[in-house]
């Protein structure tokens, strides 16, 4: 009877939990679960070394890797946020921001014309 | 001021020194194969020379006259007559020209040379000018068969947009000296108008940009290999949710292959269509793949391609002086990392011309970028064609395409005719764009002005990116106003949905660097060549601050260059603005007396005049300690483009270079080495025939040889691989075949009882000396046995008939199939049905009891019912 009981109570509160998480406040959700990627172009005066972009990454408030440095002080990099669209543009304009950087811009696809 | 006059004279002293180092580099030549007039001008005179003359202030009867005998009376007018009894003439023919010119054919003084007899002829007052009347000849006209259907090239008064290249061809088809780049989709080399340069074509290596292996198409990243291999997407990819989402379904549109045929397909050979260059190279970077590419590669293709260091990539041989860039999307400014590279691009020189676009609204990225030359598409007549992007971006408009019958079945005329391919994934026939396979877009506006451009830096090699593209915009042609009432003025687009998709007439702007809407006019390929034609005016001047107010201001204008096989004449110094004094107005250096006192300037023109007649100007504005101008200080040094010999010839190597085998069971594996290509691909033969044949042996596309059945006569052979890529290139090994023993054929067992009606013998055959053991079965010589004799598989299962043949014993034999003539038999006695079986085998044989089946056939019996055996058994038993 009393293990029945225990049994009873803890359904309910994991019942609960359950419903709880699965019907969080809508942006609440949005900022937690969803992620932005953009492939950006950075121009630097020195090459992004680990610790460059480890501080690039904090500056940003975005996660920055390294895919491969371009030509003259060009390098391709990996951009990834949480958030929307809207929080990697934020992120590329803090970087922006940065005075090791002298620009960014998004890695675009040209067409044949 | 003592050091600064110091470093201004050594500065002059190494700019004179350089243009000493100019002078003496022989120029290539850059012969017109096409042109067969004589060049000498005297021989353009014919046999009796006639000048034309006019004379100055002529009255009203002497113009009368003359008009009179224009219209083919004989002319003898007053005005000629006067002339000639005042100057002391025998004129043996007289003829009236429109516009008061005479047509005159004087006697010669004893030794008077014609020149002598013009000089004598302008030396009267009366006379305003006189000049040889020369012989001309008809334009350069290619031998391509398909330049007829190339209006944009030629000059007809329908199309005035065409860009009259036919005329230019007479100056310059271009010079081995210049590499024009063109950042697309690759190219197809072996179109037969197009061909790698070192196998007399016109396409250098280049690069394969594109690092993502989806978009590349071509298997892998980055590459070595610029080949174009298709860029088709399909319904399902364009649906789907990853790299091609919402591309749309499309062909493939062996895009960089049309664009390279525009600027520079192999001409005057009698093959396809013509070039604008013909001799300038073409260098492939491949940036684009399925559905386009993005920016990271085709910014590392335009450094690259311009001799820039790109990480991961050898560098490239062959620095591009033109840059073709077809592409582009809509919607941002120029980004900054365009705008970085193409900055860096133009500090050396290197022009890069970019397609405006197919909206019909705003310039696209990244022909919005500064320094490019931003190319619009026009129509024949020289109106924008609807699809074209416009904008003050735009530095020229030329030909796009446009389809004026558009029905079902109609051509579309005023296509833009060039190389391409029938494939519509991977590439297929190479073929040309015509009325029906049409062509049209920016992206063919553009490779148009690049030809030009590379025409321009052939003849005046010392052109910078800005004086090229501001040299195209000097010889552009205005535009025409459409005639019709219906078709509006072109505006500058007022946003991105600001559109003009329809026909508009493009306004002229007042100076070609007014904004405007299609550019300064129309490209054309005379204009561009005689504007590159002109020197290039240079000014040495002091370091500001050298100087102050009041002091004197040295200027050199030693550093000017003229163009292609020509000098400087001539140094010309004046003010144009503000007071001053020049120390010297005719000489290669001067000084302005005096600096001006703040906040006067003075502005200094430099003319400098070469030997043709040809000038060029440069401003330097002075103020009290500091000058200003756009000049360079030196012209250059590199007026004649020496000509870039092509690649190394494709070279292969066959190992081992010889073997000895044995007939039937040699077998050798060759290797072909391939260098200076990417495509190391080759085809094999033997003494000429693909693949060989039984005669003098077989090889396979791996280049696995094997040996004849027997030796040949005589008995060495040649196995040759040649390039796929440049067939004339082969490397070769020899092969000695020596006769080997003959294929022995055994059978197991040799004899057997077999019981009649469906009694069973399973016989083996072992084959040696062949690679090949396969053996045919038969019973008294038919294949197969029959139900008289007896029936046997192709794995040697006899079963005996229903009931007893006439002749109780049988022959099964086994014949080799690769020498029929070899074979080996067994006896077969059939007994009434129930009797017992027995096989009998040589003693030699080994193995096997009398009449005992072996293992082997007791397995197959177990199988009898399924009448085959099973695979790994056929494998066993090499049938």
């Amino acid at each position: 009877m009393a293990v029945s009981r225990v049994r009873t109570l803890l359904t309910l509160v994991l019942g609960c939990a359950a419903a709880a998480c699965a019907q969080p406040r809508a942006d609440v959700a949005e900022a937690q679960t969803s992620t932005c990627t953009l492939q950006v172009i950075v121009a630097l005066d020195t090459a992004p070394d680990a610790a460059l972009l480890a501080d690039l990454s904090r500056v940003s408030g975005a996660h920055l890797e390294l895919i491969r440095t371009m030509t003259s002080n060009l390098h391709l990099l990996a951009l990834q946020a949480q958030g929307g669209d809207s929080e990697c543009k934020a992120a590329m304009e803090r970087l922006r921001g940065d005075p090791r950087v002298r620009s960014v811009d998004v890695d675009a696809r040209r067409k044949i014309q | 001021m003592r050091s600064s006059s110091l470093i201004l004279g050594l500065v002059m002293a190494l700019t004179v020194t350089g243009a000493f180092a100019q002078a003496g580099q022989p120029p290539a030549p850059e012969d017109n194969p096409v042109v067969r007039h004589p060049q000498d001008p005297g021989s353009r005179l014919g046999d009796t020379p006639r000048m034309i003359v006019k004379f100055r202030s002529a009255s009203t009867t002497d113009r009368a006259q003359v008009q009179q005998s224009a219209s083919g009376e004989t002319a003898t007018n007053s005005l000629v007559t006067k002339f000639a009894g005042r100057a002391g003439l025998a004129i043996r023919e007289a003829r009236g020209l429109i516009g008061g010119m005479n047509v005159l054919r004087i006697d010669p003084r004893p030794g008077e040379s014609f020149e002598q007899q013009l000089e004598r002829v302008r030396s009267d007052a009366d006379v305003e000018f006189a000049v040889p009347d020369e012989r001309r000849f008809p334009h350069a006209v290619p031998s391509d068969p398909l330049y007829t259907g190339q209006w944009y090239l030629q000059n007809a008064a329908t199309t005035p947009s065409a860009i009259n290249a036919q005329a230019a061809w007479d100056t310059s088809v271009g010079s081995a000296g210049v590499v024009i780049a063109v950042i697309d989709t690759g190219v197809l080399y072996g179109h037969p108008d197009l061909k790698r340069a070192n196998v007399g074509g016109r396409v250098l290596p280049g690069y394969d940009f594109v690092s993502n292996s989806a978009i590349a198409n071509d298997g892998n990243g980055r590459d070595s290999d610029p080949t174009d291999p298709g860029d088709w997407v399909t319904a399902a990819e364009s649906a789907s949710s990853g790299t091609f989402n919402n591309c749309g379904a499309s062909n493939s549109s062996w895009h960089g292959t049309r664009v390279s045929g525009i600027i520079g397909a192999l001409s005057n050979n009698s093959a396809g269509v013509t070039g604008i260059t013909w001799n300038p190279w073409i260098l492939p970077a491949r940036a684009l793949g399925k559905c386009g590419g993005f920016d990271s590669d085709i910014i590392d293709a335009m450094a690259w391609a311009a001799g820039r260091h790109v990480n991961g990539i050898p560098d490239n041989p062959y620095p591009a002086k033109i840059e073709n860039l077809s592409l582009g999307s809509a919607g941002v400014p120029c980004p900054a990392s365009y705008a970085s590279v193409i900055a860096d691009l133009a500090s050396s020189g290197v022009l890069v011309v970019v397609s405006a676009g197919n909206e019909g609204g705003p310039v696209d990225t990244p022909a919005n970028c500064p320094l490019v030359a931003a190319i619009t598409g026009l129509r024949h007549a020289g109106t924008k064609v609807g699809f074209a992007s416009l904008g003050p971006e735009v530095a020229l408009g030329a030909p796009g395409g446009n389809c004026v019958n558009t029905g079902a079945g109609q051509p579309c005329l005023f296509s833009i005719d060039t190389t391409t391919n029938d494939g519509t994934t991977t590439a297929n026939n190479f073929t040309y764009t015509d009325q029906f396979n049409i062509n049209v877009g920016t992206s063919f506006s553009s490779p148009i002005v690049s030809g030009i451009a590379a025409l321009m830096a052939s003849v005046n090699g010392n052109l910078n990116s800005a004086q090229l593209r501001a040299r195209l915009q000097e010889g552009a042609t205005t535009f025409p106003v459409s005639a019709d009432p219906t078709v509006p003025m072109c505006h500058v687009p007022a946003g991105q949905n600001d559109v003009q998709a329809a026909e508009c007439s493009c306004t002229n702007p007042p100076t070609p660097s007014t904004p405007g809407t299609c550019g300064a006019g129309m490209a054309n390929a005379v204009g561009a060549l005689n504007a590159a034609l002109r020197p290039i005016a240079a000014v040495v001047r002091p370091p500001n601050g050298s100087f102050g107010a009041g002091q004197a201001v040295a200027l050199s204008g030693a550093g000017s260059a003229g163009a292609c096989n020509r000098t400087i004449a001539t140094y010309a110094w004046s003010i144009v603005t503000g007071t001053g004094s020049l120390t010297s107005t005719n000489t290669a250096a001067t000084s302005l007396s005096a600096a001006p006192t703040a906040p006067d300037t003075v502005t200094v023109r430099l003319t400098v005049t070469d030997d043709k007649g040809k000038p060029d100007t440069a401003d330097v504005t002075i103020s009290s300690n500091t000058t200003n101008s756009s000049a360079p200080s030196n012209a250059g040094s590199n007026a004649c483009p020496a000509a870039i010999p092509p690649p190394p010839p494709v070279s292969v190597t066959v190992a081992p270079t010889s073997v000895t085998l044995n007939s039937e069971t040699g077998t050798q594996t060759f290797t072909a080495t391939v260098t200076n290509t990417p495509n190391t691909s080759v085809t094999w033969d033997v003494n000429g025939a693909a693949g060989g044949n039984s005669t003098v042996g077989t090889i396979s596309a791996a280049g696995v040889y094997s040996a004849p059945l027997n030796a040949p006569s005589p008995a060495t052979v040649t196995v040759r691989a040649t390039s796929a890529d440049d067939p004339s290139k082969s490397g070769t090994a020899q092969v000695t075949i020596t006769q080997g023993p003959p294929i022995d054929v055994s059978l197991t067992p040799t004899a057997a009882n077999v019981p009649a009606g469906g009694g069973t013998q399973q016989f083996t055959a072992t084959v040696t000396n062949t690679t090949n053991p396969t053996v045919t079965w038969s019973v008294n010589g038919k294949t197969g046995g029959d139900t008289t004799v007896g029936t046997i598989s192709a794995f040697g299962l006899y079963t005996a008939p229903g009931v007893v043949p006439s002749s109780a014993t049988v022959t099964v034999t086994a014949t080799s199939a690769r020498d029929t003539t070899r074979s080996a038999s067994a006896q077969v006695t059939i007994g009434s049905p129930g009797s017992q079986p027995s096989a009998s085998t040589p003693s030699s044989g080994g193995g096997g009891g009398g009449g005992a089946l072996d293992l082997l056939g007791l397995l197959m019996l177990v199988t009898l019912g399924r009448r085959f055996a099973p695979k790994w058994l056929r494998a066993y038993r090499g049938s």
